[in-house]
């Protein structure tokens, strides 16, 4: 007896220590895991006083969210506490973490999230799969909003009116300004499904435009491709901007990789008069490559070549066009891959969003929309063997 | 304590040559996995290169490398887990009933023993627990021995190394058994540990009332069933984060076992029968 109690004791302190060595190697290694931190490379480091970087980073296989501000990297999640079932995206996990009353009870993913420096906003998606037979079927999207200065919340409802009865809507994008919600949603009705746009005065709680970006209709897909910027908060004055693409009639999408033809209209939509007039924009606003911005009635195209930033301003008003060249810093010489555009007191910052080895960085750049001119420029580099990947960028 | 040491010694005692031969079952499959995942994809190579006269990158490129993920995806894996597992349920209840239906008076002895009657419980409790153990440190050791096993199977171009956490990743049923992270592991073993005991409570019901026990444990069951519906059709876990979740599974298991051992003790005491 003496002898198997001996060898259940001695099995007994090896399964334990096989366990122990097996889940405690995790939190041993996240010691190791890299401190990060940014770097400004050019003008005064407070233009990016209270920015932060929300992401993951990934070391041989394990993911880990990070956040990355002035004085370095936080990881949220120690690693003894780590589960699977908590895995949510940074950005989620962010708003739990920064504003826990108004994230319960609410979707979890990021296209249904925006905020701006004041407010944060949620629109909900809507689901009925029991379909009755009306000619006509309304649905409500639920809307809550966040003032972060006070906690104040505030709970209403986007009416949306289908032709048809409904099966789901779900929010694809928002974007808010101090002013105006707008939100593309997937409308899926019994007869058809419809991307729509909506532009929402949070203010006034109502609804001042819709658009329509494409509808597919027995399996014909009608529409280009529609996006809607506030052009001037101050006036009600929305862009919209249509893009086409058209391919040659024997096009083999397969295994022909020639980029089409552009042709983009663009409109202003009063908000007021619900007028819309199309506005011819120089040549440069129909290059296949760049992104739009609008603010404060100029149109805005940054396009990222030859280790710059080629910024075009159009004022919509004065009818003027303004350009400069950026010089981007060595941060940003992997292409640019991904850059965001991101308002900050009415400057605009450019953000790289990955970095996938060490011997590249994640450059940002915050610009003078005024003069078109780079106020300060700054880079994150690590020495460590990591990925690194940005979900979102806010300033508190 | 001492009553319990003894008891488990003696219940291991008795089972061990099973326990082995079970073992010995599930090395034996994982050990055919590895070769017949390996002979495959190689036998696929050759069958390429002759139908396209391709050459190895070429094959790569279309099929990817050799990586013990794929081990893991084999039948024989699979089964080797599948038969771990049953032969713990199975004698999750034989352990009771092989003392209590058995032409011996081995039950009568053990009710008869001086100390605590929950000794009996605990003992036949752990030693589930200690097979379960054994059968995961087994395991761990497999995957990596496995993975060692089919890189010398496998020729160097064709073979990508991989880890243990992608193998556990990779495959749903090593995700449940063996847990990436500690917190995990403690949430599935929570569930589990108060599920034997659950167990454990509804053979000890049986053995005490017979037919109205089983219609107890069904009643019981019936409870915990309608309240988990209620809780889901009021979305109450939809104001819970995920970590809140893990929380409250852990803290609902932990109850649960209390709730099952205080029910135990007093079947034990007052009620059990021979």
């Amino acid at each position: 007896m003496k002898k198997k109690k001996t060898t259940l004791s001695v099995l007994t302190i090896i399964f334990l220590g096989v366990f122990l060595i097996h889940y405690t190697r995790p939190i041993i290694s996240q010691e190791k895991m890299p401190n990060l931190a940014w770097s400004v490379t050019k003008g005064d480091a407070a233009s990016f006083e209270g920015m932060h970087l929300n992401g993951f980073v990934i070391e041989e296989g394990v993911w880990r969210s990070v956040i990355i501000d002035e004085d370095g990297s936080t990881y949220p999640e120690n690693a003894l506490f780590q589960s699977s079932y908590t895995e949510q995206h940074p950005i989620i996990k962010n708003y739990q973490q920064r504003y826990p009353a108004f994230m319960r009870g609410k979707e979890r993913f990021p296209s249904n999230y925006t905020e701006t420096g004041t407010h944060l906003f949620y629109v909900d998606d809507y689901y009925d799969y029991e379909i009755e037979n009306d000619s006509e079927y309304t649905l409500a999207l639920p809307v809550a909003i966040l003032n972060k200065e006070t906690g104040e919340e505030r709970e209403e409802e986007i009416t949306i009116q289908g032709t048809s009865p409904v099966n789901f809507a779900y929010v694809e994008e928002l974007l808010a300004t101090e002013k105006f919600l707008v939100f593309e949603f997937v409308l899926s009705q019994s007869d058809k499904q419809s991307t729509l746009i909506y532009v929402y005065d949070w203010r006034k709680s109502e609804v001042v435009a819709e658009f329509v970006k494409a509808e597919m209709i027995a399996g014909i897909y009608y529409g280009g491709n529609l996006d809607i910027f506030v052009l001037d908060e101050e006036n009600d004055q929305l862009l919209a901007i249509e893009t086409i693409e058209t391919y040659p009639d024997d096009f083999d999408f397969e295994h022909d990789f020639t980029p089409p033809e552009i042709t983009r209209t663009f409109y202003i939509y009063d908000v007021q008069t619900g007028e819309q007039n199309e506005i011819v924009l120089p040549e440069d606003f129909n290059k296949t490559e760049g992104q739009f911005y609008a603010q404060n009635g100029k149109i805005y195209l940054i396009d990222y070549q030859d280790d710059a930033f080629h910024v075009s301003a159009y004022d919509v008003e004065q009818q003027e066009l303004i350009q400069n060249e950026v010089p981007a810093g060595k941060a940003f010489e992997d292409g640019g891959l991904y850059v965001s555009l991101q308002s900050n007191e009415g400057n605009l910052l450019l953000a790289e969003h990955s970095l996938q080895n060490k011997e590249s960085q994640i450059g940002f750049l915050l610009l003078d929309l005024e003069t078109l001119s780079a106020i300060a420029e700054g880079q994150i580099e690590t020495e460590a063997d990591v990925e690194i990947y940005i979900q979102n960028i806010y300033f508190e | 304590m001492k009553k319990v040491t003894d008891l488990l010694v003696y219940e291991l005692d008795r089972i061990k040559y099973g326990y082995l031969l079970l073992i010995s079952l599930v090395t034996v499959l994982q050990v055919a996995a590895v070769f017949q995942t390996s002979r495959i994809y190689q036998d696929r190579f050759l069958g390429f290169q002759r139908q396209t006269q391709g050459n190895m990158l070429d094959f790569l490129e279309t099929w990817g490398p050799l990586s013990y993920l794929q081990v893991t995806n084999h039948p024989f894996f699979y089964f080797s887990i599948f038969l771990g597992i049953m032969g713990l349920v199975f004698y999750s209840f034989s352990i009771w009933y092989r003392d209590w239906w058995g032409k011996n008076n081995l039950s009568y002895r053990l009710l008869s023993l001086p100390g605590s009657r929950m000794s009996i419980f605990y003992a036949k409790f752990l030693t589930i627990l200690f097979m379960i153990a054994g059968l995961l440190v087994v395991q761990l050791l497999y995957l990596k021995l496995g993975n060692a096993l089919l890189q010398i199977l496998t020729p160097a171009e064709l073979f990508e190394q991989s880890s243990l956490q992608e193998a556990i990743m990779f495959n749903p049923i090593l995700f449940v058994i063996l847990p990436p992270t500690l917190i995990d592991f403690t949430l599935h073993y929570s569930i589990g540990i108060a599920a034997l005991a659950t167990v454990f409570m509804m053979v000890i019901l049986e053995i005490s009332f017979k037919l109205k026990g089983i219609l107890m444990s069904c009643l019981m069951m019936a409870a915990g069933i309608s309240i988990l519906l209620l809780v889901r059709h009021f979305e109450i876990f939809n104001y819970l984060f995920p970590t809140e979740l893990v929380a409250l599974g852990i803290g609902s298991s932990v109850l649960l076992f209390l709730f099952v051992q205080f029910v135990s003790r007093k079947l034990m005491q007052t009620k059990i029968t021979v």
